[in-house]
């Protein structure tokens, strides 16, 4: 069931007047004026999401230990069937009438957290994965999910502050590590001080590939120790340690040879050094579907230029096909040279004429487009993403869109 | 209260306030959760001192129905999910169902499914509307 604006808007107004309340703050105009806000997104919302957030308040008691339960107890067999069956709003109603010990606080904020960001209310969950972290600082997997919450939701001061505790931990799993450097990489400033976050996440990101290596093989986790590397060598990269970088997305390559993100990486990084390289791994990339558009980017006009026509067809066709991250440059670039191949193929001129006139819709200032469709030879194949933007569009949707490793 | 009076609140629709309590009615004024209008908030003005009906001082259909937030903590026994401030009292006036009607002579209750407005009864001074809130004072009774 989708959650209407409103309620989202709710539950970050309702945890915003409980922290304000555990600030001392419910005194002041700025409670009242909150309360005011409040009742807007209330009466929006529909009679099923009053019901369910009703219980987010009666939840979120338990942060300043005001939490009533209800006199009728709940048995733990109920519960594991709720949780089972993933039955979340049930599992909060039964943890309203929770009575088993065993219950302790962090585990409830823990399970609670679970609950509400399953149900779609983020920032609920992350109130109680906090409050489960805070409670019980030596446990790991509470540590990470409240600094993914945080990262997620883009909370850069908390995220920030919660790598930092982690930085100072020595005994953090190897997630944690993680976590707290994607948080530095993605959190870093425009200026002269982002040099410091990464070399913090480079010092993080070697801690966590450190303490994963020295595990059994068979109990390493090679996504996780993967990403680990390839998160170093965008670090390494921006600090200007392109020979680190490369020896990163290498050592990436030989846990999890198949990763289409470190073979971009590594593919970029060479196309300066050795471009037959860079297409061993561009060609890697695209043979696994990636969804990344750069190694069809770089591969697809090095296919042309040799005048392997038909490689160069199927490159640009597998990018319409798996290419997520195109924008109407690329697009333009793979119509462009999908017509060239065809015209080159003697393909018929009406299918030529139309992939070049698809190409001039999505950049209509390229004036080498309408060149390239009045030549029938001597073609210009250029890329119009420079390598530089191309590297730097890469490392940026890494930062923001790469997956952080699952809880334990 | 005289006895008129309450004969009248037998046919007054029941209602549901939460205000701060100034001995044993609410306070009445033209702040938060007072008895009386905030201006402009709660009142459609004509013109600088006059209003009309369509807006009015909130009130609720019933407890369970109010937003958590504006049910005192002070409740929390009765209402786990009370997150409002402290110290204030929730307060009934009427008995009768919560409907569309009138309250007194210059009040009317725009009853919606969960909340309502008690609204001037016809266009009249602010102050009219506001002296016909103050004296319902007598007319609320803590919960």
């Amino acid at each position: 069931m989708s959650i209407s604006p409103s309620a989202l808007k709710h539950q970050i107004e309702a945890v915003q007047l409980f922290r304000l309340v555990q600030a001392g703050g419910d005194e002041s105009e700025d409670g009242d004026e909150l309360r005011d806000m409040m009742l807007v997104s209330w009466e929006e919302m529909t009679d099923h999401e009053r019901e369910l957030l009703r219980g987010l308040y009666r939840d979120l008691h338990m942060l300043s230990k005001d939490e009533v339960l209800d006199e009728e107890p709940a048995t733990m067999d109920q519960f594991r069937v709720a949780w089972k069956s993933k039955d979340y709003t049930l599992v909060l109603h039964l943890l309203r009438k929770r009575r088993d010990p065993g219950l302790t606080d962090d585990k409830v904020a823990y399970i609670r957290g679970r609950a509400w960001g399953e149900l779609g209310y983020r920032e609920a969950a992350l109130a109680f994965t906090t409050y489960a972290a805070d409670a019980s600082p030596h446990n790991g997997t509470y540590a990470y999910l409240a600094l993914v919450d945080a990262i997620e939701l883009d909370h850069v001061d908390e995220a920030l502050a919660r790598a930092a505790a982690i930085e100072a931990r020595e005994d953090a799993p190897i997630r944690s590590f993680i976590a707290a450097a994607h948080a530095l990489l993605r959190f870093a400033p425009d200026d002269d001080a982002a040099r410091r976050f990464y070399e913090r996440a480079a010092a993080l990101l070697t801690r966590a590939i450190e303490t994963e290596s020295a595990r059994l093989p068979t109990e390493q986790l090679p996504g996780l120790l993967a990403e680990a590397y390839i998160e170093l060598g965008i670090c390494r990269e921006m600090l200007g340690d392109v020979n680190g970088a490369h020896d990163s997305y290498s050592d990436a390559l030989k846990v999890d040879p198949k990763n289409d993100a470190a073979l971009t990486a590594r593919g970029l990084l060479l196309m300066n050094t050795d471009e037959r390289a860079a297409e061993r791994d561009f060609e890697r990339a695209v043979q696994s579907g990636t969804p990344l558009v750069w190694p069809y980017l770089y591969l697809a006009p090095m296919y042309l230029g040799r005048e392997e026509y038909r490689a160069c067809i199927q490159v640009c066709s597998a990018a319409f096909k798996h290419a997520l991250d195109q924008g109407d440059e690329q697009r333009a670039n793979f119509y462009e040279w999908l017509a060239i191949a065809n015209r080159a193929c003697r393909a018929p001129e009406p299918i030529v004429e139309d992939l070049f006139a698809r190409a001039g819709e999505r950049a209509p200032l390229n004036l080498r487009i309408d060149e390239n469709r009045r030549r029938q030879r001597d073609w210009e194949v250029v890329r119009d993403t420079s390598l530089e933007e191309s590297r730097l569009r890469f490392r940026e949707a890494h930062k923001w869109q790469s997956p952080l490793p699952a809880a334990a | 209260m005289g006895e008129q009076e309450e004969r009248k609140d037998v046919r007054i629709p029941c209602m549901f306030r939460t205000m701060w309590p100034d001995g044993a009615r609410p306070r009445v004024g033209t702040d938060r959760d007072v008895l009386g209008a905030r201006v402009p908030a709660d009142v459609n003005l004509v013109e600088a001192a006059r209003v009309r009906p369509g807006k009015g001082m909130s009130v609720f259909r019933s407890i369970q129905q109010m937003p958590p937030f504006l049910i005192p903590k002070d409740y929390l026994a009765r209402f786990p999910e009370a997150g409002g401030k402290r110290g204030k009292t929730i307060w009934r006036l009427g008995t009768e169902g919560f409907a569309n009607g009138p309250v007194t002579d210059d009040l009317v209750l725009r009853a919606g499914s969960a909340h309502g407005a008690l609204e001037p009864a016809r266009e009249m001074p602010l102050d009219a509307y506001q002296a016909a809130l103050a004296a319902t004072r007598d007319g609320w009774v803590p919960v």
